[in-house]
């Protein structure tokens, strides 16, 4: 019987792992801002190479008192910002972006401006894959 | 085909039918504000600059301008809008002075000038940087048919929920066409150079 459990284990976890998903997190950048800014922007594009599905669901950066996941949205003209409190679907074999006019992590409380060339750590933390670390480079305003 | 079945396809044309016309009922006011050169949009007023001084619409007669109504504190749709602004002013060539860009903050309570001054340096090209009272900017937000409207964050400052359009002007202070955000560069490209006649 034995070896029978083993091989069913082993199947079973080669199965989990072919579902499971697998994230990468890259190209993070924010635009630069000035004193009495008190929020703004970051960018990153996050993709699942597994085929299971996942969620970010929290961003956490040091440099700011809080970050959120965020949606811009048109909505007859008006352009609404509301919390992803749920947070953002990453579904198996695709490419998240979040760019600007729409999905962002709104950073706020910022006691100094951004300045370009720096960079801001950050975490995000997603359902399965745990935690995803990368550094948000911050580019000149006018890009 | 049944009658059963051709009678849950017509059905289905009329539920089709009457979705489109609500979509086109609830769209069109705003499309029709926001894409024609023939409604009164804009006008004459007077606001306060970076400086702190007294800021007259006269000031932009006899060249083309485009106008952004915003605040400091958005982080995502304002500043990716001027950043066009900019970049699109350098893309054409005609200089910083070809056309002006102007920025009206839709929130005065915390934007004063010195706010709304550091803000506008941001974009590394001369940008208007406009505040006022709260009476000045809503007699503003009304000319343009702007919409504004606070909106509590939980753990956070206010946002402000805002008419995201860029409005255009021509030199002689008609109002031409707007540039909405998810509209791609060449759109707005065509349209500014509508503006440089």
């Amino acid at each position: 019987m034995k070896p029978l459990f083993a091989a069913a284990a082993l199947l079973l976890a080669a199965c989990s792992a072919r579902v499971a998903p697998d994230i990468v997190v890259e190209n993070g950048w924010a635009r630069a801002t000035v004193a009495g800014q008190g929020s703004a922007a970051a960018y990153l594009t996050i993709v699942n190479r597994g085929s299971g599905d996942d969620r970010l669901i929290d961003v956490s950066m040091p440099r700011a008192r809080m970050a959120k996941l965020h949606s811009s949205s048109m909505e007859g003209g008006v352009m609404r910002m509301r919390d992803l409190s749920d947070g953002l679907a990453i579904p198996g074999g695709e490419t998240v972006r979040l760019a600007p006019n729409g999905t962002h992590v709104m950073i706020t409380g910022l006691a100094q401006p951004l300045r370009p060339g720096e960079q801001l750590a950050a975490t995000l933390r997603f359902a399965k894959a745990g935690t995803k670390t990368l550094a948000i480079r911050v580019e000149q305003a006018a890009r | 085909m049944t009658i059963k079945r051709i009678r849950l396809l017509l059905w289905l044309l009329v539920a089709i039918a009457i979705s489109a016309l609500a979509m086109l009922l609830v769209r069109q006011p705003v499309e029709q504000a926001a894409t024609e050169g023939t409604v009164a949009i804009g006008g004459p007023f007077t606001l306060t600059d970076g400086d702190g001084r007294p800021f007259s619409s006269a000031k932009l007669a006899g060249k083309p301008f485009a106008i952004f109504f915003g605040f400091t504190h958005c982080p995502d749709v304002c500043p990716t809008t001027l950043a066009r602004l900019a970049r699109l002013r350098g893309q054409l060539g005609g200089g910083d002075d070809s056309f002006a860009i102007v920025f009206v903050t839709v929130d005065p309570e915390r934007d004063g000038p010195q706010e709304v001054d550091r803000y506008t340096a941001l974009f590394g090209t001369p940008v208007i940087g406009l505040t006022g009272s709260r009476a000045q900017i809503e007699q503003v937000k009304k000319q343009f048919g702007v919409f504004s409207q606070k909106v509590d964050q939980p753990g956070a400052d206010y946002s402000v929920d805002h008419t995201a359009a860029t409005f255009l002007f021509g030199s002689d202070g008609t109002f031409v066409a707007t540039i909405a955000p998810d509209e791609g560069d060449d759109a707005a490209l065509a349209k500014l150079k509508r503006i440089l006649g």
